[in-house]
Parts: C-alpha cells; structure tokens; sequence
C-alpha cells in the first residue's frame, strides 16, 4: 500500500508528479541523489583505496594527485570521505527506518485499541523520553560497548519511541473518522483497519519527522564516532575523519574539512526534502478502501 | 606504575627507575657526608640579571594530566605524581637531570660495610606548617610507603627494620644487600609527611598534603587546576642565597586538550605547557619568544601483551605481532622522528643494553610464525583510549601489518578509564599504552614488568620466566656495577625475545615556554624542577 500510488490521483504519472514538487523539494532530491550515487559508484570515482595506507604521501595539501590532500596516514581524504558516504548513510537510513517501523506499528496499534496496552505503552515511552536522547544512547554504548552493531541497538532503544508517539496521536484522530467506524461496522479485524485503512492516513507525519530524524542520526553516528564511540577505524566516516584532523587543525586544515562538509551537505539535502514533502504530503489526505 | 594517559602518548607508568643512578649512588654514599650548598639542579641565573635571578610572579602552567590525589601513599598515576614531586620530598631526591641522587629530607647516609644497615642524619628543616621533621615522622612514612597497598610497595620489601637512633637519625636495615635501594628511597611513594597531619585525616591529607617539599597547596579544585604557593620553610637555598623556589606560586592548569594548550602558551594565557604533540612541534619551534625543549624520558611506548589470552600464549604469534609491526612507519607518521625505536621491553634506564638485537620488520617471517605458531584464526582485539588519536594511529598501522601477516586484527575503544582496569584485571588481548619509571634504576620496572612473581603478574602481561626471576634477584643483591648491568642485559635480552610485547618507541616528551621563564629542568623521571623556574618577566 503504497502511498505514492494512492497519491497519484492527479493523472499524468511522474511527470506531473514532479510539477507538483516544490524546488526545494527538487534540489534536496536532486541532492540526495547525487549523494547516494556518488557513494554506490564510490569505487570507479577514485583510484585509490579508502584504507590502503601510504606514509610516504602523509598529510599531503590538495593538489592535483589528492583534491582534496591526505591524512596523518597517507590515506586519500577525497575517497575516504565517499566510501563514507556508505558507512554514514545506511547506518543513518536503518537507524531511522527500523524505529520508524516498529514506532509507528505499536503506536498506531495502542491509538487503535488503547486499554491496558496503550497504558503501559506509553508509560515505557514517557519514561525514555524523560532522559536527553544523546545521554541515554552513550549511557548504552557504554554498557554494550562501541561498535557499529551496537549503534544499530542502542538508537533502536531509544529511537521508536518518538514514532510511537506520533502515530498514536494521528491514530487517536484517525480512530474517530467515519471510513474507521464504517469498516468497524463492517467487521473487520483490528490488523486490517490498520495496516489497509488507517496507516497510510497517520504515515505521513512520521515520514516528514523521519526526514530530520535521519539527518539526526546521521549527526549522531558522527558525534559517537567522534568521541570514540561509533564505527572504529580504519573504516571510513565523517565523524571519525573530522576527529581524526582535529590534533592536525593548525597545521592540515583539510583533513576535517571535506568530511565535515559531507555532513553539512547531507543534512542539507535530508532538510530540503523533509521541507518539500512536508508540502507535499501535509496536505493530502488518504482513503481506504 | 603504570598508568594512563589521558590523551596523547602522554600519560603513563611510572616505576622508577633510574640509569647510572648505581654508579651515583654509590659515589654519593662515599662523598655525602659534606651538605651541598648550591642546588645540584642545572638552573642557571639569567645571564641578564647580574644582580641575581628575579623572584616573585605566578607562573601559570598548564598540564595534560590532572592530580587524581596528592597523597603519596595511593596513586600511580602522573598526574598526581608529578605534582606530588612539588610538595613532597623523600629521604633521597632525585637531581636535576633525574639520572642521580642528591640529598633530600636526609642531609647525609653512612653504609655499613656488609651493605645491609643505611644510617640517615635527617636535615633540620620543617614542614609547611611549622613542625620539625623528626625521625618519627620518617618511620611513619616509610610504613606506608612499604605497606602492600601502597603502589610503590614492592620496592621497600627487602627493608626488614627502621629504627629512630634520634629525634634526627634513621636506620634502616636490610633482609639482604639491595643495591638500588637509595633510588627506590628517592620514589615519590617514601615521601616523608607530617604524622600528625596525615594521622588527623588521610582524605584531607589528599587535599593538602602537609610536607617538606618546596611548594605547599593554596587550592586544588578537581577538574581545573592546582594552585601552589611557595612553601617558606623549604631549606633549599638558590643562586641569590634565599630560599627557593623563585616564584610565590604555580597555577597549573589542567588542560587535556593538546590544541588549547599550545594556543594557550601562543597567546600569552599560560607560561609553559607540558606535553606539545609531535605534531604541533614545529609550529612551536617558528614561534617567537617561545622555547621548545626535547627531553629524553624513562618512557617506553608499547603494546600491553596479555600472555594468558589465546592466542597470545604462542610465543611465536607474539614474536609474529613485533615482526610485522611497522615501527618505522609508526616512527615518521606518530612521532614525527621524535625517539628512538626500541629494542627493550622496559625504558632506558641505567642498565640499558644497546647490544641486544633489534626485531626488525619483516613481514615474510611473521607470516612463517603465524603459521608455525598454530593459529588458528581468532579475533585480536586491539585496544586503544577513546579520543587518543596517536593511539588510534598506532592501532591503525599495527593492524594494516598483522592483517597482511595472516591475522585477523579488530580495534576496539575505551575509555582510558576502563581500559587501564580491564588491563589489570587481565581482561584485554593488546592494549597501545606506554609506561614510565619513577626512579633512576632499571630495578623498579624490570621487577614489575618481567617478574612473575610479582603481584601484577608481570605488569598485567602474565609473562612467567624463572630464569629471569633468578637474574633479577641476583642484580638486586649484585653490587658490582658492571655485574648488574650485565644481568639487566640478560633480562634485556631474554625477556624482549620472548615477545613480552610489542615495544614501539623509547619517546621523549616535548614541553614548551616562552623565554622569560628561565632556569627550567625536566628531570628524566618526567616531571620538572619548578622551585628552580624563574618568571623573568
């Protein structure tokens, strides 16, 4: 149940689709595009390896061999920071698409219900939301400990909750519309006025919020990595290659520079298309069948 | 002991150990009878001053470490025992250069024909608050300082008894003869305290330690910084004849981040900063008016080994990890050429051996020992302080070698914290991390680190060779200079091809001041002589 297909009420299909983005939904597409191939085609980008260390070619200036100049290793900034592009985007996508799924479901599930489950649902939520996110997250790194893997399970633990509590609130909307209480009447199975009637009505908040909340969680993995407490080297990512340069600030400016801007850039890009579809899909309105 | 640096190669061990400090020693116990009147430490009048130094001024030093204590019965980490060293002396002091002695609460020693009983005439000088320091004073520090919670403990077993003659006169004597044990005596761990004051409470003892050192504490605010104001009592006398230390007090500043204390001393906000990375050394030489020094330290840089993880128990695995580490590489890109690469499993003290051979890179031959050594692919989890960025180079260029080596190498992050007490708890593989020594003889590290015996189980390393605990028993009682150094060199030898661990630099440590701070000295031991800076300015 696709909500672009429902949305594509307005003859004309991508074409017309597109007339209706506005420019800053465009750009940030466009962006984001550019971003993602950038990452998959990574390799043929780049004549070197994003790991391979040559301490011959130590903390070289951009010049014509490295654009954008060398780190402490001798590692390729340029190519570092696009094989990032690969760590930072997809644990930024499952960190923000996996909460999402299981926020939205139990949250949509507790509006729907309500009882003893939406009760007990939302004091857990409550009570995470009671300690700053950032807080909570290195408080369970340090219990897991650092690591990929573990990032994926600590903004898991924490992420869901927001999602949970959007789609509850849309659902408790929702739950009192007529195409609802028709298809109760109807004698349909609580699933099924979900996930067929009711989700693609109370998604779309959670997809606008999960455009930020992408750009947070990429901010995030960087922040972590950052400190110590991300993804460990060598593998490439922004936050580990700004940090990298910081001890080098005064004398190899470009090591965090590149990186950093990635970060700007993809933040950026994510803004611009939460903006855009917040237009686009604010506004619309969805019927089951 | 060992310890932990809070961010750039700095922070580590300290044992004490120093080098030609037998040979000192023992000249200093035939020719000590007379009280040096001019201080032993190097500090030189300023050439421009021909009225004598310039006193008074705050100097404002900022350091990489902070003090966790300044009790000197409990810590083992620098950055309480550097400032330690300005509030407290000890029977014997180390001099200026920290390859000696000198004297220090004791103004003179005799020694007793058969090596075993030491008979110290204690100085007439006074505590920061005004008492006399009496005989009972030095037998009350001594049990701490031998007591087996005490960090340096395991240096004063061999004192069977101390006794006070006098109000002014200590001996001690011996279980058996024990060479190095003036230097051990010069450890910050026997430094002499006030009873009384220690006695009415060790916590707020930590706080402001009541001894006979050259500095006392005006204010300790955990976190920031440690003021000391000069300590009149102090019976030291400098260049002019008047008491020292020069200046009526250090602000010392705690500030981990290496970026802020070089801009910091750049423009203007601090006098002189400890520890400058090797890789800001030469932004700091162009500076003008600002001084940069290089000191040789008892220092080594090294790769913790924990002999009981598999599969670290095949001493060819361990020999493969030294085979295929780059250290010329970790040489050029970490240490920016500063150091020597090592070929010791402990700093250069006095009983270094340069005769033993170097393991050299070749990866071909660590690839032969993977094999031979029957791996059989686990993981190695390297070990590094979260934030410490040279480590994290360090880790990164080991694991590029051992995994072209045949081994499968994960790097893993730690709070330094954390780190260093899963490292003494035994639960590590590899951990980058260094260790220094707190006194003038290889005695202090070589015990800790090679001897299994010993409460640490070879420095967290789980290292057991009977062998090298018969040698190191012998050199202990040896009194024979050129005896001793032969059977350190043995030590030397045996211990560090045994692949006790992945040594990776003998490195000095660089500080930094502007010129108008004259008269500095970095003792060996790492710490520095600030009774002796003059604030020229």
């Amino acid at each position: 149940m696709s909500v672009a297909a429902h949305a594509g009420h307005a003859p004309g299909g991508v074409q017309a689709e597109l007339l209706r983005w506005s420019p800053s939904l465009r750009i940030g597409m466009a962006l984001l595009a550019l971003i993602v191939a950038a990452g998959v085609f990574a390799p043929w980008l780049t004549p070197y390896d994003p790991l391979r260390q040559d301490y011959g070619a130590a903390l070289l200036p951009p010049g014509a061999a490295h654009w954008f100049g060398t780190d402490s290793l001798g590692r390729d900034i340029f190519t570092r920071a696009l094989f990032a592009i690969r760590t930072d985007l997809v644990i930024g996508f499952w960190t923000t698409y996996l909460p999402m799924l299981v926020g939205v479901l139990l949250g949509a599930w507790a509006g729907l219900k309500r009882g003893l489950f939406d009760a007990v649902l939302m004091r857990v939520i409550d009570t995470a939301l009671a300690f700053p996110f950032l807080v909570l997250i290195i408080v369970i790194l340090a219990i897991l400990g650092p690591g990929t893997q573990n990032i994926y399970i600590a903004v898991f633990l924490v992420g869901w909750t927001m999602y949970a509590r959007l789609a509850r609130a849309e659902m408790l909307v929702e739950a009192g519309k007529d195409y609802v209480l028709a298809a109760r009447t109807l004698g349909y199975p609580a699933w099924r006025i979900l996930l067929r009637h009711a989700l693609p009505n109370i998604v779309n908040s959670s997809i606008v919020f999960s455009m930020s909340d992408f750009v947070l969680n990429i901010l995030l993995v960087s922040g972590l990595s950052f400190l110590g407490l991300g993804v460990p080297p060598p593998v490439p990512e922004w936050g580990a290659m700004v940090a990298e340069g910081k001890d080098f600030m005064q004398q190899a400016w470009w090591i965090s520079t590149l990186p950093g801007f990635m970060i700007v850039l993809t933040g950026v890009a994510l803004a611009l298309v939460g903006d855009g579809l917040t237009h686009r899909l604010g506004d619309r309105h969805v019927t089951g069948h | 002991m060992p310890v932990t640096a809070r961010s750039s190669l700095a922070t580590p061990v300290r044992p004490l150990a120093m080098a030609t400090a037998a040979a000192v020693a023992l000249l200093l116990v035939a020719c000590s009878k007379e009280e040096p009147k001019a201080p032993a430490s190097g500090a030189q009048p300023a050439a421009s001053a021909p009225t004598g130094p310039k006193r008074g001024g705050t100097l404002v030093f900022a350091r990489l470490e902070e003090p966790a204590t300044l009790d000197p019965f409990i810590p083992n980490d620098n950055g309480s025992i550097y400032a330690i060293e300005q509030i407290c002396d000890s029977l014997v002091e180390p001099d200026a250069t920290g390859d000696g002695l000198r004297p220090g609460v004791a103004e003179s020693w005799e020694v007793s024909e058969d090596k075993l009983t030491y008979t110290f005439k204690l100085r007439d000088t006074k505590f920061s608050n005004g008492d006399p320091v009496t005989a009972a004073d030095v037998l009350f520090s001594l049990k701490k300082a031998s007591a087996d919670s005490a960090p340096l403990g395991f240096l004063y077993e061999p004192v069977k008894a101390v006794e006070a003659v006098d109000d002014r006169t200590v001996k001690i004597t011996l279980k058996r003869p024990y060479t190095p044990v003036l230097s051990a005596l010069s450890a910050y761990g026997a430094a002499v305290v006030s009873k009384k004051a220690y006695e009415a409470g060790a916590e707020a003892f930590g706080q402001k330690p009541v001894c006979s050192g050259p500095f006392t504490v005006e204010e300790y605010a955990r976190g920031t910084k440690l003021v000391l104001a000069k300590n009149p009592a102090y019976w030291e006398k400098g260049k002019d004849g008047q008491p020292l230390p020069y200046v009526d007090k250090v602000d010392m500043r705690y500030v981990p981040d290496s970026n802020a204390r070089v801009l910091g001393l750049k423009n203007g906000d601090f006098d002189a900063i400890a520890v400058v990375p090797f890789n800001q050394a030469e932004s700091l030489k162009t500076a003008p008016g600002i001084k940069l020094e290089e000191v040789p330290i008892f220092r080594l840089d090294y790769v913790y080994t924990n002999h009981r993880a598999k599969p670290l128990d095949s001493k060819d695995l361990r020999l493969a990890l030294n085979y295929a580490a780059d250290r010329d590489a970790i040489m050029k890109v970490v240490f920016f050429g500063y150091g020597t690469v090592p070929n010791s499993y402990m700093p250069k003290v006095n009983f270094h051996s340069d005769a033993v051979e170097k393991i050299p890179y070749d990866l071909e031959k660590a690839k032969a020992l993977v094999k031979s050594s029957g791996y059989k692919g686990q993981t190695i989890k390297l070990m590094v302080d979260t934030g410490n960025a040279p480590s994290k180079q360090i880790a990164t260029i080991l694991q590029q070698g051992w995994t072209e080596a045949g081994l499968k190498v994960e790097i893993v992050e730690f709070d330094v914290g954390t780190a260093f007490d899963m490292t003494t708890k035994g639960q590590y593989m590899v951990y980058v991390s260094y260790i220094t020594s707190d006194i003038n003889d290889t005695d202090e590290l070589a015990t800790l680190q090679a001897d299994g015996r010993g409460s640490t189980k070879s420095f967290f390393s789980g290292y057991r060779n009977d062998a090298v605990g018969k040698l190191l028993d012998e050199a202990r009682k040896e009194a024979d200079t050129a005896k001793r150094a032969e059977l350190y060199a043995k030590v030397q030898d045996t211990v560090y091809h045994d692949g006790y661990s992945v040594p990776l630099n003998f490195s000095p440590v660089l500080n930094a001041r502007h010129e108008y701070v004259e008269g500095w000295q970095t003792a060996k031991n790492g710490w520095w002589w600030l009774k002796d800076v003059i604030r020229n300015k």
